[in-house]
Parts: structure tokens; C-alpha cells; sequence
């Protein structure tokens, strides 16, 4: 490593840490029985899975007419979901594969547990299609392969069937970089660990690994491909979600900016979350002088830029919707600002574009507690933008008679509630079982910017 | 390890040099007339300037949005060519001759900025227009033909031509519907607002990085990041709209969503290019000796990175408008996908993609100076042919090539040669006083 840091360099790990001091501090709260606090969230966290287990169950009996759904908003609140979680995911392959890639060290700290935020967001997005197709057990239709049903092969031509693809491309590479990562910490445990069952587990997940310079170095090597290969799939994944909607015909789904600004907005929502989740952690686990205000201000800085974006992209739809002439183009971005749903519009507005300019202010990026705020209205916020994208475009089509409006049921509302019980409950398990902060990778930076005394 | 000193240099302009750039300048500019007075040449002259116009613009507004995001995201390792994308934001006042040549033009570029009504016609050009509209298939001109609109280009001198034109105009009512907009008086205002912003932020980028070369204060580094901070987002938003004026109202109605990211594209990687090729010509000369191949490597990961990003750009377009396949859109690619633009089509890929993609994959490529000087050079051809393909088939249903195209660019070569080793010229060759040079001297990856 480069001993020369500018003088504008700061620390990334507070308390001038030893490096067994590390590996204890994070390994803390897998060795102790859970703190009251974690029992309330994970009752909570819990209960709530169990009401959205109950709701799906209901659904799969019932059918998907217990939706809200009318004939002409005929995707609304499941769609919106599934978008959702797809977004929020971004942010942990964001931080782990293209921030690695920028040498942005200071990613040390938060991306084992974005990732792994990652990889819930997409379990809890995976579950409305599987939901909507109805007869869940037939879920491996999607897959092409020789069947006996004559014509119903999948059609590759529907970007639905892209989008099987592109989430397990992205499923899979992402718990293959997760777990790579997750290798010497393992190892590290299973070393410091004394009871058997515990040494055996984690000597069997650790894959062998001995802490030799060649395995450090392999290590690094595939740990950098994987970081290469993920990183297209940050942009591909919600591209591809866009175009679910883009490649249609329908004013206000049809447009071309959709792939990066859906990127933009994806890693905008997932950043939001991370801040949320972060701020939480950090503060029950005691985490402060690993995530330190530098990390939280320099996230603030990544939403603020994608929340720009998006402000930019918003701006730009308007714009050429205006600019196209068409008077069907207008009409439905008028009807978005100004219409039946324009509450749900200015929400979007109001906390994706308004908010994140807080950030601008250095004293708003460094208050905890003003970050964690706008972190929810950031989550609230992107939640609206699909329900505004897929809801307003489709609730006043070309035939003023088949105007509706669209109103969510009890049970999708409970679904979402349920869906967010699992992100939460598998989260919480995630903090007790393993190392939420990646210690070998700490102990990498945790000399960065703190030599330079010696040097001058 | 101890610190690096690096000694004060500038680069000593070459006679040799400067004469070329002046002769490409004349060679220019007499072409450019040359076409002007062939007949009916005067669309094909101010095409060109269109198209070298917003190609300056972008090498030239690129090099300052690479000063800022260095600023913003704290880039140590890029100080040591910070002075060459400084140098290419010197081009920026050349815009300002172009833009006037464009305006100058504008009756030949924007079909909007003619007069549409008989009545307007009549009041501008003397009477001469008649009566039009009155086809039912003219109510709503979705997309005009090309190889109409060319055609009423072409025949400007004859009567015919102006007749059928005047009918197309006439009844547009889409035209007239954004005229607040697409209006020549407007148009000027939002040059002249560009144009300031974009001259006036990165001279002050420039001014102050060249202040901290004589006092090392670290206080120029911060003013930078705040001048950074007001340049990006403006950036964003003026370029984005200068996209639409230049190049895509040149087709008035066509609109797509994209295009202003798909602009960026071009800029972000073409100016990288060209920061990369300048840094290895003063190499080859001898100068900057502490820009190694760890820098190489860097600016090549980027150059991969931002090339592969504007092939993603291009296909999100391409892709979405061919599958949806709408009237109101298609015909944009209807003449360059299925049209005699077909063969550039493909080779605007092979150019700004596929070549680079393969040429910068793997390591060692990115770290030897002759292939990152190839790579370089091929982005910059096909980021004119990316630029060509955008303008030209509005006004051609095929192709165009010849020595107008090569005249007129060399004389926008020449220009932006002039003004970037004059600067060069004149300034440090490294940044001195910068607070991270020394992590940009001792870099490695």
C-alpha cells in the first residue's frame, strides 16, 4: 500500500484499533445472548412475516381477484412491490462491486451487510411474481426447457422473461460474491470459536481456508473478478426492469431514459435503505467507530447524486412529453401532476427529488438523526415512484369510459406489510448469526490516512 | 518513502506544430466556403460545422466536467494529468465561433426556425408561399421522410420545391405546438446561457488550479470542490437541453428521452480519449515522465468502463424504440437501421464499442502506450461517426463523404490543436501545489 496520503485523507476506523480489537468488537454480538432490543425487533419483524404468510396463503387459495385490480389498472400494487425490492438491492452490489472498483476504501465497513440487505431485497422481489402467476407450484414453467405442453414454451421476446434471467443472474452472483467475501471471516471464527458444533459449522462453511499468503492472493484475485462481473448486473438488473414497462406502447411507460434513470432511482431507494438500516445497526450493535459519521456523510453524498438523477430524469420526461406533441403524452404527465392520484405524484416529488437536497448541507449530512429521517421519506419515496409510474399511466387510458381509479385491498396492503416482516426478520437473524462487518477487510484500511503523522 | 518533487515545466510549443494546427484551421475554413457556393451546397457546409460544432463542444465541456468529478469525488491518482483536461476547457471559446457559424445556418439545420404559416411566410419571404394544409394526411406530419425533406432541401432554388415544403410546414401542427420553445429568439437566449455557464465555471477551475501552483494553498483545492459542486448539476441540466437544441432538433419530430444521457455518453468517453492521447503525445515528447503505466491503466479501465456505458445507452434507445416500434419514433432508425445508413449503423458500434471493449480488456493492453494511443484514436473517429449518423441522415436518405467532411473537421482539429498546446503552452505541466500529488506521483493499483 501507497504510504503517501494527502493531508485531506481522514481515517476510515475510529479509536485507534488493534487489530484483535477488531475482530472481537465484531464478533461481539454473535457471542452473546441477544439484547432486549433485538427481541422487540425481531418480534415485530416477526409477527408481521407471519400476517404476510397468512395474506399469501389466502391468495394462493382465493385467487388474485382478492387484488384491487380492475380492467384497466391491471398491474399496480404487486408490480410496485416486486419493482421496489428490485431497487433496493442495488445499493449492496453498488458498494461492494463498482465502489471496490473505484478503490473507495472507505466501503469497508458497510458492504458486508448491503449485501446481504441485498440479497433479502431480491428473496422478498422474487416472491410477488411468483405470487401473481396464481398457481405458484407451476413457477418452472419460466424456465425454457423440453416440456410435453406443445406451444408453451416462454417467450423470449417478453422482457418478463428477461427478467427471470436477469434476477437470478443477479441472485446468484451476488450470493457467490457475498460468500466469497464471507470466506476469511469465517475462517476467523471458526479459529476463535470454542464450543465444537460451532467450530464444525464454520470450519465446514470456512471451505478449508488456512490464511496463506497463496490463498490471501487467489483470494484477492477472484474476489476482484466477481467484482467485475457484478458489476454490469448493477446496471442490467433494473434495466431490464424498465423495460417490463418501457418496450410497451402505453404513454408514461414508453420512453427511452427508463433504463439508467430506473438505475439511478434503484441505487438512489437501495442507499436509502442502507442509510436506514445502518444508522439502526450501528447504534444497537454499538457501531460507531466503524461506521463512523464519514461513512453515513459520504452514502448522503451517493443519494443526494442519485437523487439528482432522478430529479434530472423526472425533469426530462416532463420536458419531452411536452416536447413530443403528442397530446396523449401530455395528457397523461398532466394527469400525474394533476390528476386523481396527484397526491401520490408529489409525494414522489416531494421526498426523491426535494429531500435528498438536504444533503447538500454538511450539517444535515452529519446529524445522525436527520439522516435517518429523510433515509425513510427516500424509502417512501421511491416506493411511490412505481406505484405513480405503473398506476397513473394506466388508470385513464385512450377511452375516457374506462377511466377507474385503483385502491389497494387489505391483503395486498398486508402482503407488503409481510414481505417487509421477511426483509427485516431474515436481517436481524443476519446480525446474530454472522459478522455484519467485513473484518478482514477492516483490517486492511484501518492504517489508512492514519501514517501520515509519521511521514511529515 | 519520501516525497517527489516534481520540477516546474511547460511545454515548449513546437513552431512546427502550430503551423499545422493554422494551416488545418485554413483548410477549414476554405472548404467550409467551398461547399457554401457549390450549388445548393450550403446545406452539406453548415451540416459540417454542425456536426465538428457540437464535436469540439463535447471534447471541450468534457475535459471540464472531468476536472469537476475529480474534484468532487476526491481523486488523488488523476492530479498528474489534471493540466491536459484543464487545457482541453481552452477550446471552449472556439463553441462560441462555431455556434454563431450554426445560427448562421439555421434556415439550413432546423426546419423548425422557418417560417411556417403563409401569413409569416408571406410577411418574411416576400409572398412567395401559398396555400397549404388542406391534405388530410398533412394534419399531423408524425414523422417527415428524409427523402422528402432532403429533396425540398435540395431544390431550394426552384419554385416547386419551396411549394411543397411550404405545404409540409404549414400544417404542423406539432411544430407549432412547442414553437415556445423550438423559436429562434429563445434559441439565442439558451446559447448564450451555455455558453456562460460552461466558459465562465471552468475558467474559474481553471484560474484557481493555476493559482495553487504558486502559493501550494490547500484553499484552492476547496473552492474547486464548491465550484465543482455548482458545475455538475448545471452541466447536467444545460448539456441535456443543448443536446436537444443542437442535434435533436435538427429532426423536429423525433424526441427521445435518452438522448441527452446518450450525448453524455459520447462526451464522458470521447474526452477521456483525448485526455489519454494528449498525455501519451507529450510523453512521446519527453514530458511528464511521472505519468506511468499505473495512470495508463487507470484511464483505461475508465475508457472501457464509460465505452461500454455508451454502448449500453445506444442499445437502450435503439432497443426500446425498434421493439415498440411507434410511429411517432421508428422513423428515426427507419432510415439508419433500414435505410443506406445501414453499414455506418453497424460500424458506430464496432467503433465506439466492440473494438475498444476488446482492445482494453485485458491488462496489459491498458498499460502500453501504443495500443491506449489506438484506442484513443478509434473512439475519437467514431465519436464523429457517432455524431455524423446523428445529424446527416436528416437532411440525406444516404450517405454523404468526401473531402467537405474531412476539410471541415480538420479545420475544427486545428482549432482545438491551437488552443490546448497554447495553454499547455503556457502552464505548469503538473499541478505542484495540489494536496494529493504526491498519491498521484506514488500511485499503483
Amino acid at each position: 500500500m501507497s504510504a503517501h496520503y494527502s493531508p485531506l485523507r481522514v481515517k476510515l476506523v475510529e479509536g485507534n484499533k488493534s487489530l484483535g480489537q477488531i475482530t472481537d468488537e465484531i464478533c461481539r454480538p454473535m457471542n452473546r445472548l441477544p439484547s432486549k432490543s433485538w427481541w422487540l425487533a425481531f418480534l415485530v419483524a416477526f409477527s408481521a412475516l407471519m400476517m404476510g404468510i397468512g395474506a399469501i396463503t389466502y391468495q394462493v387459495l382465493v385467487g388474485i381477484g382478492t387484488w384491487g385490480l380492475n380492467t384497466s389498472v391491471g398491474w399496480a400494487f404487486d408490480i410496485t412491490n416486486f419493482v421496489f425490492w428490485i431497487g433496493i438491492g442495488h445499493a449492496g452490489t453498488l458498494i461492494s462491486a463498482i465502489l471496490f472498483l473505484f478503490r473507495q476504501k472507505w466501503r469497508t465497513s458497510i458492504n458486508r451487510s448491503a449485501e446481504a440487505m441485498t440479497l433479502f431485497a431480491v428473496m422478498c422481489a422474487g416472491l410477488f411474481p411468483l405470487i401473481h402467476m396464481g398457481r405458484p407450484w407451476l413457477a418452472f414453467w419460466v424456465g425454457p426447457y423440453p416440456n410435453t405442453r406443445g406451444s408453451l414454451w416462454p417467450n423470449p421476446r417478453s422482457p418478463l422473461l428477461w427478467d427471470v434471467f436477469a434476477i437470478s443472474t443477479y441472485f446468484l452472483v451476488s450470493a457467490g460474491f457475498w460468500y466469497v467475501g464471507l470466506i476469511p471471516d469465517l475462517a476467523t471464527i471458526r479459529d476463535k470459536s470454542t464450543s465444537k458444533i460451532k467450530k464444525f459449522i464454520f470450519g465446514v462453511l470456512s471451505l478449508g481456508w488456512n490464511g496463506s499468503n497463496r490463498i490471501w492472493s487467489r483470494y484477492e484475485t477472484v474476489y476482484m473478478l466477481l467484482a467485475g462481473l457484478a458489476t454490469p448486473l448493477v446496471l442490467s438488473v433494473h434495466s431490464i426492469v424498465s423495460m417490463d414497462f418501457a418496450t410497451s406502447v402505453i404513454p408514461g411507460w414508453h420512453t427511452t431514459i427508463f433504463p439508467p434513470y430506473f438505475v439511478a432511482g434503484a441505487v438512489f431507494s437501495g442507499f436509502g435503505m442502507v442509510l436506514t438500516l445502518m444508522i439502526i445497526a450501528r447504534k444497537v450493535l454499538n457501531l460507531h467507530e466503524y461506521i463512523t459519521t464519514t461513512h453515513i456523510e459520504r452514502m448522503c453524498k451517493i443519494a443526494l447524486l442519485t437523487g439528482s438523477m432522478v430529479g434530472l430524469a423526472y425533469g426530462t420526461e416532463f420536458f419531452i412529453a411536452w416536447y413530443s406533441g403528442s397530446i396523449y403524452e401530455r395528457f397523461t404527465f398532466l394527469n400525474r401532476a394533476f390528476g386523481p392520484f396527484a397526491w401520490a405524484y408529489w409525494i414522489m416529488v416531494s421526498c426523491n427529488v426535494i429531500t435528498p437536497q438536504l444533503f447538500w448541507f454538511k450539517k444535515l449530512r452529519t446529524n445522525v438523526k436527520w439522516v435517518f429521517i429523510i433515509s425513510i421519506f427516500i424509502n417512501i419515496g421511491m416506493w411511490f415512484e412505481r406505484f405513480v409510474i405503473i398506476v397513473t399511466s394506466l388508470h385513464r387510458d385512450y377511452l375516457p369510459s374506462n377511466w377507474t381509479g385503483y385502491v389497494p385491498t387489505k391483503i395486498e396492503v398486508m402482503t407488503l406489510i409481510g414481505v417487509f416482516g421477511l426483509f427485516f426478520t431474515l436481517f436481524l437473524i443476519f446480525c446474530r448469526v454472522l459478522p455484519m462487518i467485513s473484518i478482514g477487510e477492516v483490517k486492511s484500511v484501518v492504517s489508512y490516512a492514519n501514517t501520515r503523522n509519521k511521514e511529515h | 518513502m519520501s516525497d517527489a518533487h516534481v520540477e516546474n515545466v511547460t511545454y515548449k510549443t513546437s513552431p512546427r506544430m502550430k503551423n499545422a494546427a493554422i494551416a488545418m484551421i485554413v483548410i477549414g475554413a476554405i472548404t467550409f466556403l467551398w461547399q457554401y457556393f457549390q450549388e445548393a451546397g450550403e446545406l452539406r457546409a453548415f451540416a459540417n460545422v454542425l456536426v465538428s460544432h457540437f464535436y469540439l463542444l463535447t471534447l471541450a465541456l468534457g475535459g471540464a466536467f472531468w476536472i469537476a468529478l475529480q474534484y468532487v469525488a476526491g481523486a488523488g491518482w488523476s492530479v498528474v494529468v489534471r493540466r491536459i483536461p484543464e487545457a482541453m476547457t481552452k477550446a471552449l471559446p472556439i463553441t462560441i465561433v462555431t455556434t454563431i457559424v450554426v445560427v448562421l445556418g439555421m434556415s439550413y439545420l432546423y426546419s423548425w426556425s422557418l417560417p411556417r404559416h403563409p401569413s409569416e411566410a408571406a410577411h418574411e419571404e416576400g409572398g412567395a408561399a401559398t396555400e397549404g394544409g388542406s391534405s388530410p394526411l398533412m394534419v399531423s406530419p408524425v414523422y417527415s421522410a428524409p427523402a422528402h425533406k432532403s429533396e425540398a432541401h435540395e431544390k431550394t432554388g426552384s419554385a416547386e420545391g419551396e411549394e411543397s415544403a411550404d405545404e409540409l410546414r404549414a400544417a404542423d401542427e406539432i411544430l407549432d405546438s412547442k414553437s415556445w420553445w423550438l423559436s429562434k429568439n429563445f434559441f439565442y437566449v439558451r446559447m448564450v446561457l451555455y455558453l456562460l455557464i460552461w466558459i465562465g465555471l471552468a475558467n474559474l477551475l481553471v484560474k484557481n488550479s493555476r493559482k495553487q501552483d504558486m502559493d501550494k494553498n490547500v484553499s484552492h483545492t476547496k473552492a474547486n470542490l464548491k465550484v465543482s459542486s455548482i458545475f455538475l448539476p448545471l452541466f447536467g441540466l444545460s448539456f441535456s437541453a443543448a443536446s436537444v437544441d443542437f442535434i435533436m432538433s435538427v429532426e423536429p419530430h423525433w424526441f427521445s428521452t435518452i438522448f441527452g444521457v446518450y450525448c453524455f455518453a459520447g462526451l464522458f468517453v470521447s474526452s477521456l480519449a483525448m485526455i489519454t492521447m494528449i498525455t501519451i503525445l507529450l510523453k512521446r515528447r519527453g514530458y511528464l515522465t511521472f505519468v506511468n503505466e499505473e495512470h495508463f491503466q487507470d484511464l483505461g479501465k475508465l475508457m472501457f468502463g464509460m465505452s461500454t456505458f455508451w454502448a449500453y445507452i445506444w442499445f437502450s434507445q435503439f432497443m426500446l424504440i425498434w421493439y415498440s416500434n411507434m410511429p411517432e419514433e421508428v422513423g428515426y432508425y427507419e432510415v439508419r437501421f433500414n435505410g443506406e445508413y445501414r453499414f455506418l449503423f453497424f460500424l458506430n458500434v464496432g467503433v465506439n464499442w466492440v473494438l475498444p471493449f476488446f482492445a482494453l480488456l485485458p491488462r496489459p493492453n491498458k498499460r502500453n502506450m501504443n495500443i491506449m494511443f489506438a484506442t484513443s484514436a478509434v473512439i475519437l473517429v467514431g465519436h464523429w461517426l457517432d455524431l455524423y449518423l446523428m445529424v446527416f441522415p436528416a437532411y440525406y436518405s444516404a450517405p454523404v463523404f468526401g473531402w467537405t467532411e474531412i476539410g471541415i473537421f480538420l479545420g475544427a482539429i486545428g482549432m482545438f490543436v491551437l488552443a490546448t498546446f497554447t495553454y499547455l503552452g503556457k502552464a505548469n505541466l503538473v499541478p505542484s501545489g495540489d494536496p494529493y500529488l504526491q498519491e498521484s506521483l506514488h500511485h499503483h493499483q
